[in-house]
C-alpha cells in the first residue's frame, strides 16, 4: 500500500514537472516499473477528465 | 464582473487612442467588442504580472547587490516554491481560458444567418457570390495607377478603394465563406474582426452583425504574390430598404448587360471600352504599356495569340491557361467586356490587326 501511495504521490509531482531530489532518488531506487506505469496510466486518465470537465465548464459559460 | 473591469480599462484607454493609436481596433460590432474586451482583460492581466515579476528581480538585484556585500545562497531545491510557481500561473491560465472559450464559441457560431456570401479570393480581387440572390461579382482594386506609380497625388483611401464594394445589410447575421481560387489569401476587416484565411480547396466560415451602416476598409492578409498589396476589401453596410433598393438594382443590371451583349458595337466602341478593361484586369501583369515582365508575362506587343487567329486569342482569355498565371476570365468579365479586351488588344500596343469581335460572337 504505501508502495502504491509513494507512486501516486511520484507521478503526481512528474506531472506538475516538481519533485525533490531524494524523493527521485528514492523511487528510482526503491520503485517498480509496473507500479509507476500503473499509476501513470491512472493519473493520465484523470488529467484527461479534468481536463474535459474544465472544457464542460467553459461551455456551460457560454450559454 | 471581468466585462465590468475591461470597460472601466478600455474607457482610460480611449483618450490615448484619439490621434494616433497602436492598440488594436475596437471595432462595429458586438462580437469585436467582445474580443477587444478579451484582448484588453488579458493585456492587463500580463501587465500585472509583468510589473510584479521584474518588480521582484530588479528590487531583489538591486538590494542584494555585490557592493553590498550581499553572498549568495547555495540551496538546491524548494519544493514548496516551485509548487506554488508552478500551480499559480496554471490557475491564471485555466481562468482565461474560460472568457476566451467563450468568445471563441461565439466567433465559430455561424448558424442562422440572414445573408450567405462566398467570398473568393482571386489572384488579385476577391470575388463575391450572394447565395440566396443571383448576385455574383468581382471586386478590383480602383486606386488609379498613376497614383500608385507616384505621378497623381494619393487619395486618403488609396489602395483602400474598389470598382464594386461588397454590400451588405445592417443589424443582419451575414454569414460569410471563404476560399480562394488559386493561392493562399486571407480576408480581413479589422472593424468587423473577421480575418480568415481563403485557402483552395478548404471553405472557411465567419459571420457578421453589423450595428452600423457604413464604409468599412480591409486588405488582404496572406502574401499572395505580386499584387498582394493591391486587393483591399470595401464593405459598405446598408441600411434594410438601401439594402432591398441594392439588390433589386443588382439585378436589373444582370438583364441590362445582357441585353448590351447582344447589341452592334463599332471598333471605336469596343476599343474605349476594352481600354479600361485592360487596364482594370490585365494590366497587372502584362503592364500598362502592353509589354508583359520578361520570363512572367508575356508581351501582348507582337504576341503570336494576340496577332494570331482571333478564336485562340479569345479563348485564353476566356478559359485561361491551366497551370499558369493566365486565368480563365469567363466569370469575371461580360461578353461586351471580353470583346471589348480583344479588340483593344489585337490593336494598342503597337498592335495593328485592324479587326474586331462583337460580343455575340463570345462563347463562354
Ligand atoms: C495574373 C497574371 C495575369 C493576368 C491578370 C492576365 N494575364 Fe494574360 N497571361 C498571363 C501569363 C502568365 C500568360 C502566359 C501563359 C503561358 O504560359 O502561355 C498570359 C498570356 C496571355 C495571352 C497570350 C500571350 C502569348 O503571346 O502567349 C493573352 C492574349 C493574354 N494573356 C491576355 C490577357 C488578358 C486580355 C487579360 C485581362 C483580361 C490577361 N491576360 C490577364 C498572366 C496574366
Ligand atoms: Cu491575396
Amino acid at each position: 500500500m504505501r508502495e502504491w501511495i509513494r507512486a501516486f504521490v511520484g507521478v503526481f509531482f512528474a506531472f506538475l514537472g516538481v519533485q525533490s531530489e531524494a524523493d527521485r532518488r528514492y523511487d528510482f531506487e526503491k520503485g517498480r516499473f509496473s507500479v509507476f506505469a500503473v499509476a501513470g496510466l491512472i493519473l493520465t486518465f484523470v488529467f484527461l477528465s479534468i481536463v474535459y470537465g474544465l472544457v464542460q465548464l467553459a461551455l456551460i459559460y457560454v450559454q | 464582473m471581468t466585462k465590468a473591469i475591461t470597460l472601466a480599462i478600455s474607457l482610460i484607454a480611449i483618450p490615448a487612442s484619439a490621434d494616433w493609436q497602436i492598440n488594436m481596433n475596437e471595432g462595429v460590432t458586438a462580437l469585436s467588442r467582445e474580443i477587444f474586451d478579451l484582448h484588453m482583460l488579458i493585456f492587463w492581466i500580463c501587465v500585472v504580472i509583468g510589473v510584479a515579476v521584474f518588480g521582484v528581480m530588479f528590487y531583489s538585484i538591486f538590494k542584494f547587490r555585490k557592493s553590498k556585500g550581499a553572498v549568495s545562497e547555495h540551496w538546491h531545491e524548494n519544493t514548496t516554491v516551485e509548487v506554488v510557481w508552478t500551480v499559480i500561473p496554471s490557475i491564471i491560465l485555466i481562468a482565461m481560458a474560460i472568457p476566451a472559450t467563450a468568445t471563441l464559441m461565439d466567433m465559430y457560431d455561424t448558424s442562422e444567418a440572414d445573408v450567405e456570401i462566398q467570398v473568393t479570393g482571386y489572384q488579385w480581387k476577391w470575388r463575391y457570390q450572394y447565395l440566396d440572390e443571383d448576385i455574383d461579382f468581382f471586386s478590383n482594386l480602383a486606386t488609379s495607377r498613376e497614383e500608385i506609380t507616384n505621378e497623381a497625388a494619393k487619395n486618403p483611401n488609396y489602395l483602400l478603394e474598389v470598382d464594386n464594394p461588397l454590400v451588405i445589410p445592417v443589424n443582419k447575421k451575414v454569414r460569410f465563406l471563404i476560399t480562394s481560387n488559386d493561392v493562399i489569401h486571407s480576408w480581413w476587416v479589422p472593424n468587423f474582426a473577421v480575418k480568415k484565411d481563403a485557402i483552395p480547396g478548404f471553405v472557411n466560415e465567419s459571420w457578421v452583425k453589423v450595428e452600423e451602416p457604413g464604409v468599412y476598409r480591409g486588405q488582404c492578409t496572406e502574401l499572395c504574390g505580386k499584387e498582394h498589396g493591391f486587393m483591399p476589401v470595401v464593405v459598405e453596410v446598408k441600411a434594410e430598404a438601401d439594402y432591398e433598393q441594392w439588390v433589386a438594382d443588382q439585378k436589373a443590371m444582370k438583364l441590362a448587360m445582357a441585353g448590351e451583349a447582344s447589341k452592334e458595337f463599332s471598333m471605336d466602341e469596343l476599343i474605349a471600352q476594352g481600354e479600361g478593361v485592360y487596364n482594370m484586369s490585365c494590366a497587372g501583369c502584362h503592364q500598362p504599356n502592353g509589354q508583359g515582365i520578361p520570363g512572367a508575362f508575356p508581351a501582348i506587343t507582337g504576341s503570336t495569340i494576340a496577332t494570331g487567329e482571333m478564336d485562340k486569342h479569345i479563348d485564353i482569355i476566356v478559359n485561361g491557361k491551366s497551370g499558369t498565371a493566365m486565368q480563365a476570365f469567363k466569370e469575371q468579365l461580360s461578353a461586351v467586356d471580353i470583346a471589348a479586351v480583344v479588340t483593344y488588344q489585337r490593336n494598342a500596343f503597337g498592335n495593328s490587326m485592324g479587326d474586331f469581335i462583337q460580343p455575340s460572337a463570345i462563347q463562354k
